[in-house]
């Protein structure tokens, strides 16, 4: 947020690559399995950041999304992803510290900090069992698909 | 460190002294034996145990109180004396050189749910100190002018004294804080209404930050005394102490017989565990005592160092593995792994001393890690010997980190910086099972035992066996001369040529002997893959290990240990893995051990 000159650019895939090491080097106690990921985006006004806890096979996920209106907050695309990954490692650092049990709002909700205003989100995820339920359901649908393909009739996808 | 994440942008991971990454990388860690610990469920079951919780000490029993869960402490809480409260205080209601102001206030919630007269008896005795500070922030006072110069909504916001001579409100913008406050304050006005208008007056009209500023200097006083000494203080546990040839290593070291590394000690219980244990049979209770205060201490110092909190129980407690994973490395060596042999040396040796010694084990073995890698003509071995001479293990691991990976692979790359991790680890071996499920994971524990010192030299000879055998077979040196080479790829190259029969080069592969490779039957290249290994072990024979060059002269036990060829047959063991996964690899053209070997003219030729 204060590096003289690079107001305007956008952050380096470097840059990125260096904040997350430092968040796993910083909260290695508290990681067990589990590292963090870092990306950033950008859609029209908005700079978007997500940064992602979770562990290898993904029954930990937990990404805690940010967004924040550059335009109105007169603030660079850079300045923005940098305020909100400040404020989302604030949240991180309180999350793991307390126990995991400080939780954000599942939807974008507003939050203010410093003047700043922006809107976070964050659930957390099973991802391995959500792809394990999709496989199933799937294997489930085209299973019963051919049956009925084999009966010559359509399967009923809804059911009352 | 810098406190926003944004500013450590540039930054260099390791602090001003060198001595690396504040934090040891690992996993969880059982509970540690430098911490009693206490069942307080069994201490409420006791006829007395108002006077029992009394005499307990206070780090233990506020760690206990913590992992109950302060929820659950609401009947034990009035237990404590008022020393112990202050020093609870002292661990947990600080952040930095902060007073945290909400989380003392979330302590004394928890004794209204006693009573407001206890909680209000619990701040009154506090220090004057504990008390404005605490409060001064958030207490405005006004007069009776002042309130008559105010709107109505504005009178109505606060808050008065009998005989309206004395207002106040409270402008804590947090209203969980807000609230804690104003219970605070209505617990004070209905216990001692002069008291709680003193009290008011006193935080309206203080000089900020003047009392928190004096509280700090109380609060550093009372914390020395558990051994969370200053941070220049602390960083002296850092000295290594030279360990002396008490010994036999050579009995003890060196490997014969089972090649495959042993099982890592932490799935069992330390030898310092089980030395305490033996003590406990030994000792009288004072001495007892006095030696889990002394490792208390010592863990409580290196918290400083590493600028951990005392309330942060999860470092505390990985901070507290590190140190009893050093005492128990240098106990399980100066004792010659005899428990008795070792409840004396806790008797009469500090734990300070013992960390010291078991870091200096490790320190002799990162010097001749240095000096081997100078050998095998790394550029920069000179100032990374400088840097290993100086203390500064964290700069080679900052090297390390930073090392290409056409220079060394990522493993070997995280197993030295584990090595110069400030508190070493060495990697835990995974079961086959493991290994099967995320081949490519690597985990690291704290060097505890001889069993892991021997785990992280099996490594690190398999490593210098292949630079060795590397080193005979380039015309220049391995590093530097030509970028872009891994060391995998050079050996991949050279077991291509030794496998066919031919002088081991890790020059780039012609068409010919990639075609040659290629066609070759399995038992073909077989049997050259075990005539090479053959010569390749009578080599490595005649020269000594990279790693056991340099202190020839001395009689220390780490280098007894390197001597042997056992660590240079696992090194070998390892090529052999290699030549196996090569000759396999052969038939798929997209695996990336054969694009190693294959890359170059040969590749492009192919292309071509």
């Amino acid at each position: 947020m204060k590096i003289a000159g690079e107001q305007n650019q956008e952050l380096a895939q470097h840059e990125l690559e260096e904040l997350t090491k430092i968040m796993n080097i910083r909260y290695a106690p508290y990681l067990r399995s589990r590292f963090f990921e870092i990306s950033t985006g950008k859609a029209p006004g908005f700079s978007l950041v997500t940064m992602t806890l979770r562990n290898a096979d993904e029954s930990f996920y937990y990404p805690v999304e940010g967004r924040l209106d550059c335009d109105a907050q007169d603030l660079s695309h850079r300045e923005s992803c940098l305020f909100l990954l400040d404020y989302i490692e604030l949240y991180f650092n309180e999350f793991l510290k307390d126990g995991e049990d400080t939780f954000i709002p599942i939807d974008w909700s507003p939050f203010q900090c410093e003047g700043v205003s922006f809107e976070l989100k964050g659930q957390v995820l099973n991802r391995k069992y959500s792809k394990m339920a999709d496989r199933l359901l799937g294997e489930e649908l085209t299973n019963e698909s051919a049956m009925h393909e084999c009966r010559g009739s359509k399967p009923d996808l809804i059911t009352p | 460190m810098a406190d926003r994440l944004s500013e450590s942008i540039g930054q260099h991971l390791v602090d001003e002294t060198g001595l690396g990454y504040q934090r040891g990388i690992m996993a969880g860690f059982p509970a540690s034996p430098c911490l009693l610990r206490l069942d307080l469920q069994k201490i409420m079951e006791q006829d007395h145990p108002g006077r029992l919780i009394r005499s307990l000490p206070v780090q233990p029993l506020y760690h206990a109180l913590r992992e109950r869960g302060l929820g659950d402490c609401v009947e034990i809480l009035p237990l404590l004396s008022q020393e112990q409260f202050v020093r609870i205080c002292d661990y947990d209601v600080w952040d930095g050189e902060r007073l945290a102001p909400k989380q003392l206030l979330s302590w004394l919630s928890l004794y209204r749910e006693s009573s407001a007269g206890e909680m209000f008896r619990r701040f009154s005795r506090l220090d004057e100190e504990y008390q404005l500070a605490c409060l001064a922030p958030f207490i405005s006072v006004f007069t009776e002018e002042d309130y008559e110069r105010m709107t109505d909504d504005q009178q109505d916001s606060l808050q008065r004294f009998p005989g309206n001579a004395l207002y106040f409100s409270v402008r804590a913008e947090d209203p969980v804080l807000h609230r804690q406050i104003c219970e605070l304050m209505d617990a004070a006005m209905s216990e001692d209404m002069s008291y709680a208008m003193q009290l008011v007056s006193h935080a309206g009209y203080a000089v900020p930050n003047e009392h928190e500023h004096l509280l700090t200097q109380f609060r550093k006083a009372r914390i020395e005394e558990d051994g969370f000494v200053s941070y220049e203080e602390s960083l002296s546990f850092f000295r290594p102490v030279r360990p002396s040839p008490l010994i036999s290593a050579s009995q003890n070291l060196s490997i014969s017989g089972n090649l495959q590394p042993q099982p890592a000690a932490s799935s069992g219980r330390s030898f310092l565990e089980r030395v305490l244990e033996a003590s406990a049979a030994v000792l009288d209770g004072r001495e007892l005592t006095s030696i889990q205060a002394g490792l208390l201490c010592l863990a409580n110092g290196l918290c400083s160092a590493v600028k951990m909190e005392p309330g942060d129980l999860p470092g505390l407690r990985d901070t507290f593995a590190h140190a009893q994973a050093l005492i128990s490395l240098s106990l399980e060596l100066q004792s010659d792994a005899s428990p008795e042999k070792a409840v004396s040396l806790l008797r009469f040796v500090h734990p300070k001393e013992l960390f010291q010694t078991g870091l200096g084990y490790v320190h002799d073995l990162r010097l001749r890690v240095v000096s081997a890698l100078d050998r095998a003509g790394l550029k920069e071995a000179t100032k990374l010997k400088g840097y290993a001479q100086h203390m500064k293990p964290g700069l080679v691991a900052a090297f390390f980190d930073h090392l290409s990976e056409d220079m060394i692979s990522l493993e070997q790359a995280e197993i030295m910086k584990g090595l110069f991790n400030r508190f070493p680890l060495c990697p835990l071996e995974s079961s086959s099972d493991q290994k099967e499920n995320s081949p490519a994971r690597l985990s690291f524990h704290p060097i505890s035992s001889l069993k892991d010192l021997q785990q992280l030299l099996l490594h690190l000879e398999a490593f210098f066996c292949q630079l060795a055998l590397l080193r005979s077979g380039a015309d220049k040196s391995l590093w530097g001369e030509k970028k872009g080479l891994s060391l995998e790829q050079a050996l991949a190259r050279g077991l291509v040529r030794g496998i066919l029969g031919q002088r081991f080069q890790t020059e780039d592969l012609n068409l010919a002997e990639v075609e040659q490779f290629a066609a070759a039957t399995d038992e073909q290249l077989h049997a050259g893959s075990n005539a090479f290994l053959e010569a390749a072990k009578q080599m490595l024979k005649s020269s000594k290990s990279l790693l056991s060059q340099e202190h020839g002269e001395e009689e220390d036990s780490i280098r007894n240990a390197m001597s042997g060829d056992a660590y240079s047959e696992y090194g070998l063991d390892q090529i052999r893995r290699l030549a196996k996964r090569l000759i396999m690899a052969r038939r798929e053209p997209s695996s990336l051990l054969w694009a190693y070997a294959s890359t170059g003219s040969a590749l492009n030729e192919t292309s071509c």
